[in-house]
């Protein structure tokens, strides 16, 4: 089925690598030199830093005495449409879609990503490709039909229920279950929360729906990471409409024929 | 159906077959979506705010633009054509609610301003905000030449004096004549109350009342009449 107004908001595309090989050194110089490389149209960059802060009191001493290290994660910048964002890390690359004006396919997406991550490997000297994960984050916005609130029943397949006369109703809610048979070779994660709302006029309830799939086994290359991608959206793809109730997908309007 | 351990000699296969946590794949999952971000601080124009911990800011696009929330903080709503718009407007309500709930004490405040302020400060660090925000005050003081040929330094009527230091003045305050009356602008720390600038400054006609003319003042004031009846405090 294919929808004209598809919930979907973002889909992401992260590499994993393994680091045993001799791989080049990953600091910020380093991040900035990736962005002038290989991704000059990206951006804005922005560089994410962790500080670790070990505080240690020993027998004897007067007061404690601390240690700080500030580790670089990764950069992560945006094309200047806004509709896509890279993010890279030592041994990490992530591929971001957003959606903007219009929603490109699955494999212009796919393409996109792998094109980004062989510049990052050419890059990094990395070629041990050790998973790969898809990841998809709809937001599905339900109409108020009056002040009495929705039933998740009419909405949605899989949601959290509620005995309404023990506890009342729901105010807000974040729900996630382990899918291990969803798709071959991953591990697949459906979570689903309220959104907070805009005020007394908003006239939705909204629900960000996040789909995460990740490869369980090795992924040898990037042919079986393209492989892997197709499979997990094939599943992904017909999954999602096991998710809602026909009066849901209707808000999705799908195609005629469908 | 719920069935926290599955043996092996089960042949019927549950639908709940829970053994692990579902948190961190989840988590590592949520890490990487460009729709959201953590932050550690929030600059509105000079007005810096250290946060207690990272705050995850998250996006989502509607029909009219962009909205972001941040996590921890209810009721508060960014909106705008760009995600940028989005958080540059929920910065501006947070600054906003912040700024009017920080000049109220506890009993001034209403329930739902109670509960927006333990909101506010759960995610704001108060304490750095109150000992590095610097103090901006209306002060009028006297300008002195001590033994230089120029503004050297300002009494203020309260009887402190601060030297004055030109790169951290305006211009006009070195224009001024020996005995000259000021009203300045300020701004001070907030622990030892030195100047950081003077602001601005306005060249003002201003007399200081002399002991005797104060205490005049005091005897000539008209006794008030009260009402006799009880008073209760």
């Amino acid at each position: 089925m294919e929808f004209k107004k598809p919930p979907v908001v973002e889909a992401w595309i992260e590499f994993r690598f393994a680091l045993t090989q001799e791989d080049s050194k990953w600091d910020e110089d380093a991040a900035r030199s990736l962005m002038k490389t290989c991704f000059e149209e990206f951006v804005a960059a922005r560089f994410l830093k962790s500080m670790n802060i070990d505080v240690n009191m020993q027998p004897g001493q007067s007061g404690p005495t601390a240690t700080s290290e500030i580790s670089f994660e990764r950069v992560r910048a945006f094309s200047q449409s806004g509709e896509h964002c890279i993010q890279a890390g030592r041994n990490v690359f992530v591929f971001n879609q957003l959606k903007r004006a219009v929603w490109l396919r699955f494999d212009c997406i796919r393409d996109a990503a792998l094109s980004a991550v062989q510049k990052y490997m050419g890059f990094r000297n990395l070629d041990e490709l050790t998973g790969v994960s898809l990841h998809y984050r709809d937001v599905v916005a339900i109409p108020k039909t009056d002040t009495s609130g929705i039933e998740f029943k009419d909405w949605f397949h899989v949601y959290p229920e509620v005995p309404k006369h023990s506890f009342g109703s729901v105010k807000a809610f974040t729900f996630a279950v382990q899918l291990p048979s969803m798709c071959e070779n991953a591990i697949a994660i459906l979570s689903i929360q309220s959104l907070p709302s805009m005020g007394e006029g908003d006239r939705e309830f909204k629900f960000s729906i996040d789909w995460h799939v990740s490869s369980v086994d090795k992924v040898e290359d990037l042919e079986a990471a393209r492989q892997w991608l197709d499979s997990a959206h094939d599943a992904l793809h017909n999954s999602f409409e096991k998710a809602f109730t026909p009066e849901c997908l209707a808000l999705f309007e799908p195609n005629e024929g469908d | 159906m719920f069935c926290p351990a599955i043996g092996q000699s089960v042949t019927e296969v549950p639908s709940w077959s829970v053994t692990q946590s579902a948190t961190e794949q989840m988590a590592r999952g949520q890490y990487s979506s460009a729709l959201a971000e953590i932050r550690q601080d929030m600059r509105i124009g000079e007005t810096y705010y250290r946060l207690i911990g990272p705050m995850t800011v998250s996006y989502i696009p509607t029909a009219e633009g962009w909205t972001c929330y941040a996590d921890g903080l209810i009721g508060w709503l960014g909106s705008g054509g760009t995600p940028e718009q989005a958080f540059d407007e929920l910065k501006v309500q947070l600054h906003t609610a912040f700024q009017i709930l920080l000049e109220k004490r506890p009993f001034e405040m209403s329930e739902e301003e109670h509960s927006k302020w333990v909101q506010l400060t759960s995610v704001i660090d108060l304490l750095y905000y109150r000992t590095t925000t610097p103090l901006t005050t209306h002060e009028i003081g006297q300008v002195s030449f001590g033994m230089v040929n120029r503004p050297h330094h300002v009494e203020w009527i309260n009887g402190k004096v601060d030297r004055i230091r030109p790169e951290k003045a305006p211009g006009d305050l070195m224009s001024c004549a020996p005995s000259q009356w000021i009203e300045a602008v300020v701004r001070r720390d907030p622990l030892s109350f030195e100047i950081l600038e003077i602001e601005s400054i306005r060249k003002i006609r201003f007399h200081k009342p002399s002991e005797s003319q104060l205490r005049a003042a005091w005897d000539n004031m008209p006794a008030a009449k009260l009402d006799s009846a009880e008073w209760v405090w």
